[in-house]
């Protein structure tokens, strides 16, 4: 697989799956060069075992975990994103509106443990049951099981959020 | 649509710019091949340019052809010499592409030392020949002072270009160092 191609089709999963790591500005730009590099070194190791996009969604995935372990091994006082929500008002502006729902549904998932996090994203991408397991290394069982309770915790979420 | 299609069509909808690595190592490769065409392509236009000077009567007009020919010779060699340092735009990894990336921008900081000497010995020969031929052509001396303007401030600017790249490829280095970071932490 072209590194190229790679980046043509399953950019927009890569692009979300960064997102869902690291909120906008320096930290998502360096997380994501991060994993573009990873997925380029790791791409001629590709032997088709799996789907390309189960492969480059599992290298994705590690790098941005690898990525909130270091960050959570800083100091504190360096971790600011719990304060800055998105503006809820809606904008004039339909694009820019698409793109706060997105941005504000980010946020929401930010907040949710990684195990969590790792499966709805996975899942909102389409991928099946069988598919997050392979990426995430667990059963399918078990990815039903936190399936269900990252729904459960977004939902709560959303909700308090809207109250 | 229920909820959760509602918050796919959300989530599907987020897209934006990815800092695609390849493609920036792969753009420098294509500027120094490009590079290298166009500075021969210049040094060859140059030295065609000078060959009326021999057709001159006068010695000196002679030497200073010569003397063009050897700064164009001097920037060729030493041009060729800085790129055979560079190498070839290898782009197939990471690890490859940012040593790329640092032999090019090693490369460029050589060819603004060597412009800065080799135009240095130019700009010397070139106001004493010059000088020479008004004197015997018994020009006025606001040609004289006029030429000897345009020599000082070609060797103002070549002669404090390793200073102004410097300043210039700051910026870039900053980016290298960021991409050898990044693949020395993730030991890629």
């Amino acid at each position: 697989m072209d590194f190229e191609e790679c980046l043509r089709v399953h950019g927009p999963a890569l692009w979300r799956v960064i997102a869902s790591y690291a909120p906008v500005g320096a930290e998502r730009d360096d997380l994501a060069q991060e994993v573009l590099l990873a997925v380029w070194k790791a791409l001629p190791r590709f032997r088709g075992e799996s789907s390309p996009r189960t492969f480059v969604l599992r290298i994705a995935h590690n790098r941005c975990l690898s990525a909130s372990w270091q960050r959570a091994r800083r100091p504190a006082g360096s971790e600011g994103e719990l304060i800055r929500l998105p503006d809820p008002r809606p904008p004039a502006d339909e694009e820019l509106s698409r793109q706060q729902r997105t941005e504000r549904l980010l946020w929401h998932v930010r907040t949710l443990p990684l195990g969590q996090r790792q499966v709805l994203t996975l899942a909102l991408e389409g991928l099946s049951h069988a598919e997050i397991a392979e990426v995430v290394g667990i059963t399918p069982e078990n990815v039903a099981v936190r399936l269900g309770r990252a729904r459960e915790t977004l939902r709560c979420s959303m909700e308090r959020e809207a109250a | 649509m229920t909820g959760w299609e509602a918050l796919q069509s959300t989530w599907a909808g987020g897209s934006g710019v990815l800092p695609d690595v390849r493609a920036r190592a792969e753009q420098e490769a294509r500027r120094h091949r490009r590079s290298g065409v166009s500075v021969f392509a210049l040094l060859a236009g140059a030295s065609l340019c000078t060959l009326p000077a021999f057709a001159a009567p006068e010695g000196v007009v002679h030497l200073i052809g010569w003397a063009m020919l050897g700064f164009l010779a001097a920037m060729g060699v030493g041009f060729v010499v800085i790129q055979r340092g560079v190498g070839s735009p290898d782009v197939k990894g990471p690890r490859e592409a940012i040593a790329f990336l640092e032999r090019r921008l090693a490369g460029e900081r050589r060819v603004a030392h060597l412009s800065r000497w080799v135009y240095l010995a130019l700009c010397i020969v070139g106001t004493v020949l010059t000088q020479l031929l008004y004197v015997e052509h018994g020009s006025p001396l606001s040609v004289r002072l006029m030429t000897l303007a345009c020599f000082v401030f070609g060797l103002t600017v070549t002669f404090t270009a390793p200073m102004w790249f410097g300043r210039i490829a700051r910026r870039r280095q900053s980016e290298i160092d960021r991409w050898r970071g990044w693949v020395e932490e993730q030991n890629l």
